[in-house]
């Protein structure tokens, strides 16, 4: 599904010239369940939104589903993205003016989904995630981990093909964190691909995989057993 | 999509309730401010337009053989000689010059009216609603009269009745009323109550049949699908033949109202645009309040636009989403924007004497009110649109979006801008308060004050005498006179004035005027050398001639020289010192006085004790209808007369006044909201130097100072701005105040308090968050 040959990625501000990917090269296959770590600032980052097609690279091949995607402009990346992407953030990313609802709804707005059939898709993921009974409630009502499963449900009411999670948990108390990496799990099983940064070792696990970074380069790739 | 945007936007307004507050509010008093002007500048516009013909009505004026303007006046049989000699001329009218003030009674009633004589086609050129009777013929019978639905009204039951019925004119003859007409509510300045036969004037007035006298108007109505470049091209040497070297030339009926003013091209059109640049520099400074608080706010709105971004959405949509904001906050603002303008209605029409009416208005005003809200929403949203729009998503979450130096730089030249506009409008309010000031408080060399102008209709002409002796007798009135002028307008100038020793090539042009005994005394003047006049001898002519006209006749002792004027020779008898005569727009000219002769003046001025006026005003009437019964009593104060002279002056020093008020206000509410923001930024800075021990008055002097420097610029930048401009509009004003430097001082003192104000009371507010709340935020 996914394959990256030597990407690279370099920042520059005034005074310096970051490179937060250097050369990186992997695989990701589909309905595989790819967990990447690395300490701060190794690129995890700048990776999974250049992988999410929200930024660009400075060099190397992305091929996405069988297509060459690096250079493609960034009318054709927001296509491609709301059609075969979802994401999931550390922070949640709700729009606290819109509703459950109208959080996850926005997602098939933009894919242009009519509204009778909009209603139908979004309770049944709502439903899915075990939230239906917050739809008409705003962000802010919510818990974090409550908060957590409406941006997966948006993530997911496009039935994309891939779905990327920026530490997912990295907000969350262990608890709720472990039923959002459950949730994950069950994605996957259901065919999903995912990609996760964490920097848990123990959420890194719920994966069948495990890319280790630093310096925005790959140090290891580790099989995981459930895989 | 679209409902979407909806609900957001309203759940926007809703969460940041300061920022829509101010954004709506400072909108709503620039569209206020820009449509009251607007509805001004159409209806100054659309005065006199209403009448059908109106694309081929043409009002005649004269130019001189060096092309310069003459004027409207007009010989008064042109009209004939037209109508015959040219085809494209499809009808031509007289009309007298001047609206004349009659006196009408019937049985029960004596009033003045005032109107016109105008000739045959009058009535079938311009638009009339007729009420009763034929225009084709209203005037074509000696000793008709045609009369408003008004003046209809005042002497009979209904309109109806009045037709048929007759008046009594100047009580002497009467007029039969044939026509009833009705102006409605055209916006229109043709305000007669009646109108008489033009041929019944020339009849009475050999004088007025001769070539040289000008003085009448004559409007022409040409064919449809005349070339009036043609037309001009034949009237140009048509008046060879009768007076030598004057052109006729046309202008467009319509035109003639904001144009008046032939020489110098200004009038009215002068203050159209003026206010047009007004409207339009206050349209500006609440549209860059709404770009500076929306670009402002986007930081609050990043995350928003991040996650649309992620789901997708293009920046077309984006910018559409921001658009369709501005759009609909300005629709509201327009909405409120116009209850406000219905309320201030009557007080804007009272102040300018227009009768506007919101439920009056034509469609096309209405289409052009939405458009420039609409186009106001847009120019206001675009910038925040495409800014915000362009934010990348990765920024975003980084949360690593800092303003960029080049929008914090559009930003405060934003700020500065406004400031500036506002202070160019304050310093000029002041400078034109202070001119104004001036003019009406100056001395001007005679006393206006308790001065009565009595207006001496027909049999007080006669009985003048009687009535000065009359008029002296009551204990409140302390002199007398009766002069040809007012003493208050413009007034013809001749060079038909001979002293001993002027040389063949000496030009000099003077104004002249026919007095009688008493002037000085009675107006106030003050003598340089010689007497007052005293004889009304036609046979012994005293003149009085003012300093200027002493200086241009170069006389050391003119009192005693003999001089003459339009052939009426006669004695200097003294020299009064100059005094303003016209408005303070115009030098002093040099003035000769004739006294009386055979001269019949329609005006006595009478000087009077101001402890005990109301009793002295009854007293002159009693006297007044005692010497004159068939006549009402009629008088005007001299010094509100003066006033008057400046009024276009006074109702504009009025407006600007208002419309400064609320620029400022406007700027401010920007202000405001940029502070906020500023503020919301910077407080885990603030709370950090709290935290290091910085006082509540370091931490708002820290944030004030930014903002203050602005606006010390904006000063900078406004006061030559200002100066430029007012140094200009002082110099119309032969006598004027020195550019009084104290006004850019003051304005500036005054903007940067009210901008303190604005600005610290936010940063007092920040600056006194317990600092660990604000670094906790976040
Ligand atoms: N927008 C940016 N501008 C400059 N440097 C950046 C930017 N985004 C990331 N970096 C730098 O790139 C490196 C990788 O960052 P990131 O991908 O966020 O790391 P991680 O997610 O692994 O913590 C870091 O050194 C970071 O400082
Ligand atoms: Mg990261």
């Amino acid at each position: 599904m996914i394959k990256i040959s030597n990407l690279e990625k370099y920042f520059t501000t005034q005074e310096y010239k970051t490179i937060a990917l250097n050369k990186i090269s992997f695989e990701v296959k589909k309905g595989e369940f790819v967990s990447i770590m690395g300490p701060s600032g190794s690129g995890k980052s700048t990776l999974l939104n250049i992988l999410g097609l929200l930024d660009d690279a400075d060099g190397g091949s992305f091929i996405f589903n069988d297509e060459e995607v690096i250079n493609y402009k960034e009318r054709q990346r927001a296509h491609l993205r709301k059609h075969n992407i979802g994401f999931v953030f550390q922070s949640f990313n709700l729009i606290d003016e819109l509703t459950v609802f109208e959080n996850v709804e926005l997602a098939l707005i933009y894919t242009g989904i009519k509204k009778s059939e909009r209603k139908g898709k979004v309770d049944e993921v709502l439903e899915r995630m075990q939230i239906m009974h917050r739809r008409s409630h705003f962000p802010t009502q919510l818990s974090g981990g409550q908060q957590q499963r409406v941006a997966v449900a948006r993530a997911l009411v496009n039935e994309p093909k891939l779905i990327l999670a920026d530490e997912p948990t990295g907000n969350l108390d262990s608890k709720t964190g472990n039923e959002v990496m459950e949730l994950l799990t069950e994605l996957n099983n259901q065919g999903s691909t995912i990609i996760m940064v964490t920097h848990s070792e123990h959420d890194a696990k719920y994966g069948n995989r495990i890319i280790r970074m630093l310096d925005g380069e790959k140090v290891t790739e580790s099989l995981l057993s459930n895989y | 999509m679209i409902t979407n945007y909806f609900k957001l936007t309203w759940r926007n307004i809703k969460a940041n309730k300061v920022l829509s507050f101010l954004n709506i509010l400072g909108l709503t008093s620039g569209l206020f401010c820009f449509l009251l002007i607007y509805l001004w500048i159409s209806s100054e516009n659309s005065v006199n337009k209403y009448h059908e013909n109106n694309d081929t009505l043409y009002s005649a004026y004269l130019t001189t053989s060096d092309g310069a303007e003459y004027g409207y006046g007009t010989p008064s049989l042109l009209y004939k000689e037209l109508k015959e000699k040219i085809p494209e001329i499809e009808s031509v009218t007289a009309m007298s010059n001047n609206d004349r003030n009659y006196t009408f009674s019937n049985n029960n009633k004596v009033l003045k009216q005032s109107g016109k004589y105008v000739s045959e086609d009058y009535f079938n050129m311009f638009s009339f609603n007729i009420l009763e009777g034929n225009a084709a013929t209203a005037l074509s019978s000696p000793n008709t009269i045609a009369i408003s639905k008004d003046m209809a009204e005042l002497f009979f039951d209904t309109v109806k009745s009045a037709v048929g019925q007759s008046l009594t004119f100047e009580n002497s003859k009467a007029l039969k009323i044939s026509m009833v007409f009705d102006l409605g509510s055209e916006n229109t300045t043709e305000k007669s109550d009646f109108y008489l036969s033009f041929d019944s004037l020339l009849a009475e007035n050999d004088w007025m049949s001769e070539w040289k006298n000008f003085g009448t108007n004559t409007f022409v109505q040409l064919t449809k699908g005349a070339d009036v470049k043609q037309v001009e091209q034949k009237l140009k040497p048509f008046l060879k033949d009768y007076v030598g070297a004057f052109a006729i030339e046309l202008q467009p009926y319509g035109d003639r109202y904001l144009y008046a003013d032939l020489e110098n091209g200004s009038g009215k059109i002068e203050y159209v645009r003026l206010f047009g640049i007004i409207a339009f520099l206050i349209m500006l400074i609440a549209s860059i309040n709404f770009m500076n608080l929306a670009s402002a706010g986007s930081m609050k709105r990043a995350k928003e636009i991040g996650i649309r971004k992620v789901l997708g959405a293009g920046k077309g949509s984006l910018i559409g989403q921001f658009l369709g904001e501005a759009i609909l906050l300005s629709l509201s603002s327009l909405f409120f924007a116009l209850i406000f303008i219905a309320l201030a209605l009557p007080l804007f029409n009272q102040i300018t004497d227009k009768s506007i009416d919101l439920a009056n208005l034509p469609l096309s005003t209405w289409v052009m009110v939405l458009l420039i809200t609409l186009f106001t929403g847009i120019l206001s949203g675009s910038y925040p649109a495409f800014l915000l729009s362009s934010f990348k998503v990765t920024d975003i979450f980084k949360k690593k979006i800092e303003t960029s130096s080049i929008t914090k730089l559009i930003r405060k030249a934003l700020v500065v801008f406004q400031f500036t506009i506002s202070v160019v409008f304050i310093s000029c309010m002041l400078i034109i308060s202070k001119q104004i000031d001036y003019v009406q408080n100056k001395d001007i060399g005679f006393e206006r004050e308790s001065l009565l102008a009595v207006t001496l209709s027909k049999d007080l002409q006669k009985n003048y005498n009687a009535f000065k002796t009359g008029a002296l007798q009551i204990s409140g009135v302390s002199s007398v006179t009766k002069t040809s002028h007012i003493l208050l307008g413009a007034y013809g100038t001749s060079p038909e004035v001979i002293w001993n020793g002027k040389t063949d090539e000496d030009g000099s042009l003077f104004t002249g005027m026919v007095g009688s005994m008493d002037f000085i005394k009675t107006y106030g003047a003050k003598l340089h050398m010689g007497r007052d006049l005293i004889h009304n001898n036609p046979d012994n002519i005293e003149y009085l001639i003012n300093e200027s006209a002493m200086k241009q006749m170069k006389m050391e002792n003119p009192v005693g020289q003999t001089i003459s004027f339009w052939g009426n020779s006669g004695t200097i008898v003294g020299v009064v010192k100059d005094f303003h005569f016209s408005s303070l727009k115009e030098s002093i000219f040099p003035l000769v006085i004739r006294s009386e002769g055979y001269a019949e003046f329609n005006t006595a001025f009478i000087k009077y004790n101001s402890d005990h006026v109301q009793q002295t005003l009854a007293s002159l009437e009693t006297l007044h209808t005692e010497l004159n019964p068939a006549f009402p009593f009629e008088y005007k104060f001299m010094d509100s007369e003066y006033n008057k002279l400046y009024k276009s002056e006074s109702t504009f020093y009025t407006l600007s006044t208002f419309f400064s008020i609320l620029a400022i206000l406007i700027s401010c509410l920007g202000l405001f909201g940029l502070v906020m923001f500023t503020a919301e930024q910077r407080t885990k800075e603030i709370g950090m130097r709290k935290v290091v021990g910085a006082s509540v008055f370091a931490i708002t002097s820290l944030i004030t100072k930014d903002f203050i420097k602005l606006i010390l610029l904006g000063i900078v930048i406004g006061v030559p701005i200002a100066w430029y401009f007012m140094n200009k509009w002082l110099a119309n004003y032969e006598y004027r105040i020195d550019m009084p430097w104290w006004a850019f001082i003051a304005t500036g003192g005054l903007i940067i308090g009210i901008a303190l104000v604005t600005v610290s009371f936010e940063s007092i507010k920040i600056a006194l968050v317990n600092p660990v709340k604000s670094l906790k935020s976040d």
